[in-house]
C-alpha cells in the first residue's frame, strides 16, 4: 500500500489534478452555502463537465466537493439558520443561537475545525482500512439497516427535551410524509392523489430548506417590521465577538471531535445510513454524556463540534463500501458511483491492487487534502463569512429567498420542489408559533423509507429461516446494535442511579 | 468593503476557470452544416432528454450518442436529465409538451411499454403515442451465482436445488413490469422451482445483497456483471437470449442449458413525440444510424459492456412489444 | 377573570382531526403498504391527545394567563411576506426567474425598509449577474424551461 501512496502523492504534481482539487473545494463550499444546492446536486451537475477529464482529476474534484459541500451547508446553518443538507440540521440550532449573540465567528471556527478533523479522520480510515472494512460492510443487511434507523429515531426523541409529545408528533409526522409516494415493496401509491410528481415521494431537501430557512426568514421579517431587530445579530453595535480560537477550546473540544469523527466514520460506513444520521447520533451522544445538557440547543460549542466532526467523517466512511463493493453508503455516494463507472473505475478489490490502485489512493489523498484546504480557507475567512449576520435583514431576506428558489429548482429541474419548499416554509413558521420542533420532522422524512422497506425486506428474508425472532438471533451485528440501543435508552437512568449511590 | 470585493473577484476567477475547463472539455467540431430541413430544425442545439439520472448506464449511452451525433449534424447536442417515476415524468412531459420543432429527442426503454400493463399504476401512453427513431443498445439478462457457492454449479444442479429448496432473488419490483421478477416467475412456472423475489431499490442494492449471501442467485444484465464475470467474482450460468453473447462466448443460452427458451433483455433507444414532422423523423434516424458507426462511439459503448444494436422503425416497435408478449405469456 | 384555555388544547384537537383524516385515507391503501400509515395515524392521534391533556393541565396551572412568544395574530407581517413570496413564485413559474427575481428583490427590500434606492438596485444587479453566471453559464441549469419568457434568457 505504501508504494501506492507514494505514487499517489506524485499524481498531485499534475496541474490538472491540482486545479481539480482547488475547483472542487471552492465550488463545493459555494454550492454548500447556497440554500437548496448541496453536494448531491453539485456532483450530479459536475458529472457531465468532468466527462473528458482524467479519472483521478474528476474524482478528486467530486470527492472534494462532497466534503466541502457538507461543510458549506453547515456554515449557512450557523449563520442563516439554513442547513445545506440534513447533515447540518443538528448544528443549526446551536450555531444560529451563537450567531444571534454575535459569536458567529467563533461558531464558524468551531465548525471549520471540527469538520476538518472529521474529514481527516474519515480520510485516514479510508486510506488505511478500506479494503479490510469492505468485507465487514457486507455483514450489514436489511435487518441491520432497520435497526440503525430505529436508533436514529430513538436519538431524535431523546432530543426533544421540553415538550416530548410535540417532538414525537413531529417525528411521526415526518415518517408519515416519508410514506408519500409509491411503496418500494409493493408498488402501491400512497397519498399521491393521482399526482405523477408525488410518486417518487417528497425529497427531504426542499422540506429541510422550507422548515429551517424560509420559516426563519419569516421570523426575521417579523422582527424587522416590528422594530425589534434589523440584523440577525441581536446587537450589531457590538460587532463580532470573540477570538477565532479561544485558548481552552482545543482541550475542551478535542475529545468530542475525536469521538464524533469515529462515530461519523462508522455510521457513514454503514450503507444506507449517511452523514445526517451520523451527525444526529453524535450530537445526541454528546448531549447524553454531557454535564450541562441544558446548554444544547442554545449555543453549545461541544454540540456543534460533535455533529460537525461526525458529518464530515461520515463522508469518508460512506466512500468505503462505495470503493470496495460498489454499494453507496449515502445518497451522495450513489451519485459518485455513477461517476466512477463513467470514468472506468469499477468498484471492487481490483481498485486497491493492480493498475488502478494509484488512482484510487490519489482520490483518497485528494479527499484528505480537500479537507485541509477547506480548513485553511474556512479559518481565514471565518470573520468575513460571519459578517453576513451584520448585513441588514432587508437585503439578506430577499436574497435568501431568491437563492433558495433557484437552488431548490436545481435539485431536480422541477418547480414542484419549489412549491414543496414554500409550503413547508409556511408549515415551519406555524410550527414555530406553536412550539413544535422541526428537526424531528426532517429526520422522520429521511428515515421513513429506510425504516419501513428494510423491515419488510427483513421479514421476507426471515421467512425461510422460521420467522423474525430466530432470524434476528442468527445475525450478530443486529444483536450488537440492539444492545447499543438499549444501552443508549437506559443511559440517563443508569446515570441517575449511579449518582444516587455516590 | 475592499475585502469583500477581493473575495468576490477571487470567486469569480475560480468560476471562470471552471467555465473555461468546461468549455474546453466539450469541444464540438462543427463540420459544414448539412442542409436545413426547415427554419427551426436543426436548431442551434439538439437536446437528448434522459429519463434517468446522470452517471447511470442509460445516461452514459446518451452522452456517447450526443458526442457522435453532434459530429454528424454539426450542431451542439446536449443531454438533459429529467428523472422521476421510473421515467414517466420525462415521457409524460415529452408527449404532452410542445416539442414539435424536432429539437428535443427522448430516450426510451422497456419501462415505457410496460407502463400500460402495470397493474398498480396503469399508464395512459403506449407506443402509439410516439414515433420511434432507433435502438441504441441491447442488454441481455443472465443468471449469476457466487463462485464460492457449493450448492450448485450449473443450470441442471441449480434447477434441482431450486425445486427442493426455497431460493431468494432480488428485483426492482414484483410483478409483470419487472424483468427479473418475470424471469423468476418463468422458472417457477416452467420447472416448478421455489424462487421468491425480494424487492430492492436499485442494481447496486441487488449486487450488495447477492455478494453478502442474502440472496441466492442474481438476475442481472450483461453490462452489470461483465467485470465481475471477468474477474471471476461471479459465475454466469446462462444467458437469456437466442444466441450466445460476444462478451461471454463460453456461457450457454438458457435453451442450450435446460431445453426451455426464455428471452429477456433491456433495450435503450430514441423517440420523437407524435407532433414532429415525419421528414424530421427520418432525417434524424438517418443521422443517428450514421453516428452509431463512429469509432469512438463503438469503443465507448463496448467498454460499458453494451451490445450495440440499431433496429429502427417498425422492427423496433416489434422488438419492444416482444417483451410485453413474452411477459404476458408467463404471467397469464 | 380571563379564563381562557391554553392554546395547546386547540392545537391538540386540530391535530386529532388531522389524524382522523389521515386514517381515513390510509385504510384505503391496499395490502401491506397500509400498515405503517395506519399505525402512524394512531400513534399521532395519541400524541395529539397528550398535547390536549397537557394543554388542559397548563390551563389549570396558570389559570388563564398566558404569555406566548409568537402568536398567529401578532404575525401579520410574516404572513404578508409569505404572500409576497408566493406571488414571486407565481411570477417565477409563469413569466421567468430572471423577470420575477428583480421585481421581487427590489420590492421586498423596499418593503423591508431599505431606504437607499442606490443600494437596492446595486444588490439586485449584483445578485442577478452572479446567479446567472453561476447557474446558467457554468452549471447549465435548464431554467429556460420555466415561464413564457424563459427561453429568451437561454444561452446556447
Amino acid at each position: 500500500m505504501l508504494e501506492y501512496l507514494t505514487a499517489a502523492l506524485m499524481s498531485f504534481t499534475s496541474v490538472e489534478v491540482l486545479i481539480a482539487l482547488a475547483i472542487g473545494v471552492v465550488c463545493g463550499m459555494a454550492i454548500g452555502i447556497i440554500p437548496g444546492l448541496g453536494p448531491s446536486v453539485g456532483i450530479a451537475l459536475l458529472i457531465p463537465i468532468t466527462f473528458s477529464m482524467t479519472p483521478t482529476a474528476a474524482l478528486v474534484m467530486m470527492t472534494a466537493m462532497y466534503t466541502t459541500g457538507v461543510y458549506g451547508g453547515s456554515i449557512t446553518a450557523v449563520l442563516c439558520h439554513t442547513p445545506g443538507t440534513a447533515a447540518s440540521a443538528a448544528t443549526t440550532m446551536d450555531g444560529y443561537a451563537l450567531t444571534e449573540q454575535g459569536r458567529g465567528m467563533e461558531a464558524v471556527s468551531v465548525v471549520t475545525v471540527a469538520s476538518v478533523t472529521g474529514g481527516i479522520i474519515g480520510a485516514i480510515c479510508l486510506i488505511l482500512f478500506a479494503p479490510a472494512l469492505g468485507k465487514i460492510s457486507l455483514m450489514f443487511s436489511c435487518l441491520e439497516y432497520f435497526m440503525i434507523a430505529c436508533f436514529g429515531l430513538l436519538v431524535v426523541s431523546g432530543l426533544t427535551g421540553d415538550n416530548r409529545a410535540k417532538g414525537i408528533f413531529s417525528a411521526l409526522l415526518g415518517l408519515l410524509i416519508g410514506c408519500v409516494g409509491m411503496d418500494s415493496i409493493t408498488g402501491v401509491s400512497r397519498f399521491t392523489f393521482g399526482q405523477l410528481w408525488l410518486e417518487d415521494g417528497l425529497d427531504s431537501t426542499p422540506i429541510l430548506i422550507g422548515l429551517f430557512s424560509i420559516s426563519q426568514v419569516l421570523v426575521l421579517v417579523d422582527r424587522l417590521m416590528r422594530g425589534t431587530g434589523s440584523t440577525i445579530v441581536e446587537d450589531p453595535a457590538k460587532g463580532l465577538q470573540g477570538k477565532r480560537w479561544e485558548k481552552g477550546n482545543t482541550k475542551k473540544l478535542a475529545p468530542t471531535m475525536m469521538r464524533g469523527s469515529l462515530i461519523g466514520a462508522f455510521v457513514g460506513f454503514i450503507p444506507a445510513a449517511g452523514c445526517s444520521i451520523a451527525a444526529w447520533i453524535s450530537y445526541s451522544m454528546a448531549k447524553r454524556t454531557s454535564k450541562h445538557p441544558e446548554e444544547y440547543g442554545k449555543g453549545s460549542f461541544v454540540g456543534i463540534a460533535a455533529s460537525e466532526s461526525a458529518n464530515n467523517a461520515g463522508c469518508g466512511g460512506a466512500m468505503i463500501p462505495l470503493f470496495t463493493l460498489g454499494i453507496p453508503g449515502s445518497p451522495v455516494t450513489a451519485i459518485l458511483y455513477g461517476a466512477m463507472l463513467m470514468h472506468g473505475l469499477q468498484p471492487g478489490g481490483q481498485l486497491f491492487t493492480g493498475k488502478q490502485a494509484v488512482t484510487t489512493y490519489s482520490i483518497f489523498l485528494g479527499f484528505l487534502l480537500a479537507n485541509v484546504l477547506m480548513g485553511i480557507i474556512g479559518l481565514t475567512m471565518a470573520r468575513q463569512m460571519a459578517r453576513i449576520c451584520l448585513v441588514p435583514n432587508s437585503v439578506l431576506v430577499p436574497i435568501i429567498v431568491a437563492l433558495a428558489c433557484i437552488g431548490t429548482y436545481a435539485l431536480s429541474d422541477s418547480m414542484m420542489e419549489v412549491v414543496v419548499m414554500l409550503v413547508f416554509g409556511l408549515i415551519g413558521y406555524v410550527m414555530k408559533i406553536f412550539d413544535f420542533d422541526p428537526a424531528p420532522l426532517v429526520l422522520g422524512v429521511v428515515l421513513a423509507n429506510i425504516l419501513e422497506s428494510n423491515f419488510r425486506r427483513a421479514l421476507i428474508m426471515a421467512a425461510p429461516k422460521g420467522g423474525l425472532i430466530p432470524y434476528f438471533f442468527t445475525r450478530p451485528i443486529s444483536i450488537i446494535i440492539a444492545l447499543v440501543i438499549i444501552a443508549f435508552a437506559l443511559a440517563p437512568m443508569i446515570g441517575k442511579l449511579m449518582n444516587k449511590k455516590a | 468593503m475592499k475585502k469583500l470585493l477581493a473575495i468576490v473577484s477571487a470567486c469569480t476567477l475560480t468560476f471562470l476557470l471552471a467555465a473555461c475547463s468546461s468549455g474546453g472539455a466539450q469541444s464540438t467540431s462543427a463540420q459544414s452544416s448539412p442542409s436545413k430541413i426547415s427554419d427551426d430544425f436543426p436548431g442551434e442545439t439538439i437536446t437528448l432528454v434522459c429519463p434517468f439520472s446522470a452517471g447511470g448506464g442509460t445516461d452514459l449511452g446518451a452522452r456517447y450518442m450526443a458526442t457522435a451525433l453532434s459530429d454528424q449534424l454539426g450542431v451542439n447536442v446536449v443531454v438533459e436529465n429529467e428523472t422521476g417515476s421510473g421515467g414517466w415524468v420525462a415521457w409524460t412531459d415529452l408527449i404532452n409538451g410542445d416539442y414539435s420543432d424536432g429539437n428535443t429527442i427522448g430516450l426510451i426503454n422497456q419501462n415505457f411499454v410496460m407502463g400500460e400493463i402495470d397493474p398498480e399504476n396503469p399508464r395512459d401512453y403506449n407506443l402509439d403515442d410516439v414515433q420511434l427513431l432507433c435502438n441504441q443498445a441491447l442488454d441481455y439478462n443472465v443468471l449469476a451465482i457466487r463462485t464460492s457457492d457449493d450448492r450448485f454449479t450449473d443450470i441442471e444442479s441449480f434447477l434441482e436445488y431450486a425445486k427442493n429448496n426455497s431460493v431468494l432473488v432480488s428485483a426492482q419490483a414484483t410483478g409483470i413490469t419487472d424483468g427479473d421478477s418475470t424471469t423468476a416467475e418463468w422458472f417457477n412456472k416452467t420447472f416448478g422451482t421455489q424462487i421468491s423475489v425480494i424487492p430492492v431499490d436499485g442494481a447496486s442494492d441487488s449486487r450488495g445483497m447477492f455478494l453478502a449471501g442474502d440472496t441466492d442467485v442474481l438476475f442481472a444484465s450483461i453490462s452489470d456483471v461483465l467485470s465481475s464475470y471477468q474477474s471471476g467474482e461471479m459465475k454466469i450460468l446462462c444467458v437469456f437470449a437466442d444466441q450466445r453473447s460476444d462478451f461471454m462466448p463460453d456461457i450457454p443460452t438458457i435453451e442450450e442449458a435446460s431445453g426451455q427458451k426464455l428471452i429477456a433483455f433491456a433495450a435503450r433507444g430514441y423517440f420523437y413525440p407524435k407532433s414532429v414532422d415525419s421528414k424530421i423523423v427520418s432525417y434524424m434516424t438517418d443521422a443517428m444510424m450514421k453516428a452509431m458507426q463512429d469509432k469512438t462511439y463503438i469503443q465507448n459503448m463496448s467498454s460499458l459492456g453494451l451490445q450495440l444494436d440499431n433496429t429502427s422503425g417498425d422492427e423496433y416497435v416489434d422488438l419492444l412489444n416482444s417483451q410485453v408478449t413474452t411477459r404476458e405469456a408467463i404471467w397469464g | 377573570m380571563n379564563k381562557q384555555l391554553h392554546r395547546d388544547v386547540w392545537v391538540g384537537v386540530v391535530l386529532l382531526i388531522f389524524c382522523v383524516v389521515v386514517f381515513a385515507v390510509a385504510v384505503q391503501i391496499s395490502g401491506q403498504a397500509a400498515y405503517l400509515p395506519i399505525a402512524l395515524s394512531i400513534l399521532m392521534a395519541l400524541c395529539a391527545l397528550v398535547i390536549t391533556i397537557n394543554g388542559l393541565r397548563k390551563t389549570k396551572e396558570q389559570q388563564g394567563q398566558f404569555q406566548y412568544a409568537l402568536t398567529v395574530k401578532g404575525s401579520k407581517h410574516a404572513f404578508m411576506f409569505m404572500l409576497f413570496i408566493f406571488i414571486y413564485y407565481l411570477l417565477f413559474r409563469y413569466v421567468s426567474y430572471w423577470v420575477a427575481t428583480p421585481v421581487f428583490i427590489i420590492f421586498a427590500q423596499k418593503h423591508l425598509r431599505l431606504k437607499s434606492w442606490w443600494v437596492n438596485l446595486l444588490i439586485t444587479a449584483l445578485y442577478l449577474i452572479i446567479s446567472y453566471f453561476l447557474f446558467v453559464v457554468i452549471l447549465k441549469l435548464p431554467i429556460y424551461k420555466v415561464g413564457v419568457l424563459g427561453r429568451y434568457f437561454r444561452i446556447v
